[in-house]
């Protein structure tokens, strides 16, 4: 057993209570968290690059930051992805847990 | 945030990049190299976008229909491109339109091995790319207005309580911004 974490404490056998309120929190701060990312992704729009001049240096390189952006939302739309699946994951749990809760006190 | 950090990186490198390619007297330049064969499809019938601004694109019906707030436009314009975003009234779904009247639609071509897939459409007749999978939760479509008119429609949700139609909700604003830039002549 490893007791090194602070504010370990031992949890008797038989009782188990989550926080909803608290849970219902997380699940706000992840939805804020992941509007901020689709708000981060749609801030790199590739249509501000434009090319400083029409020869085939600078056409590369505004190709080169294209491909960089769209790498970068690759990233942005993963991200926010997974963030939307820990929050179904979440709101599922709640809710199960609200419905054992509720059988249990009737 | 991770994802600031990564688009500060790339906006840097870009910045780099924008520098090194700068018309430079003293520099060669490859004018004697053949024309690169074009990439991108051509555009039937062009478009000119010229002074639009992106916020007077759509109108309520069409935001309405995508379920989003004609009252929470907020415009994101900077010196290259007009921008614009609406967002539901619930906060967890938004579009932000982008349109950039000096830019290449080649330049997607000439980068689509980094995209996270490249489906080709046509959107009122207008070659458009759309650059994630049909499902999802943030999906772009950039369509062509003219070789060197485009503009992109970006449609992302957070809300788990309903289906994704993100791609939907995009395409159908796509086709009203070209609905409308045609009607303006």
């Amino acid at each position: 057993m490893d007791n090194a974490q602070e504010g370990y404490r031992p949890v008797a056998g038989g009782v188990l209570s989550v926080d909803v309120e608290r849970a219902r929190a997380a699940i706000r701060e992840l939805r804020a968290i992941a509007e901020e990312v689709a708000s981060v992704s749609a801030g790199t729009g590739f249509e501000a690059i434009v090319p400083p001049a029409s020869d085939e240096v600078s056409t590369n390189a505004a190709a080169q930051a294209t491909r960089m952006v769209f790498a970068a939302r690759s990233y942005l739309r993963q991200w926010h992805s997974d963030l939307r699946a820990g929050i179904t994951a979440l709101e599922r749990q709640v809710a199960d847990y609200e419905q054992a809760d509720a059988r249990v006190r009737t | 945030m991770n994802g600031r950090a990564l688009v500060l990186l790339a906006v840097v490198a870009m910045s780099i990049l924008g520098a090194c390619s700068r018309d430079d007297p003293a520099r060669p330049t490859p004018t004697d190299s053949p024309a690169p064969t074009p990439l991108a499809p051509d555009v039937v019938r062009p478009l000119d976008a010229t002074g639009s601004s992106a916020c007077s694109m759509l109108g309520p019906p069409d935001l309405n229909a995508i379920r989003l707030n004609p009252q929470t436009a907020v415009d994101g314009s900077n010196a290259i491109a007009s921008a614009c975003t609406w967002e539901s009234s619930d906060g967890q779904e938004s579009l932000t339109l982008v349109l950039n009247v000096n830019t290449s639609f080649e330049l997607l071509y000439a980068a689509r091995d980094s995209a996270d897939a490249f489906v080709e459409l046509t959107i009122r007749g207008h070659p458009a790319v759309r650059e994630n999978p049909s499902d999802s939760a943030i999906c772009t479509v950039h369509v062509a207005l003219a070789p060197t008119q485009l503009f992109s429609a970006e449609f992302s949700t957070s809300a788990t309580d309903r289906p994704v139609r993100s791609c939907e909700s995009a395409e159908s604003a796509a086709g009203a911004v070209v609905d409308a830039i045609a009607a303006r002549g």
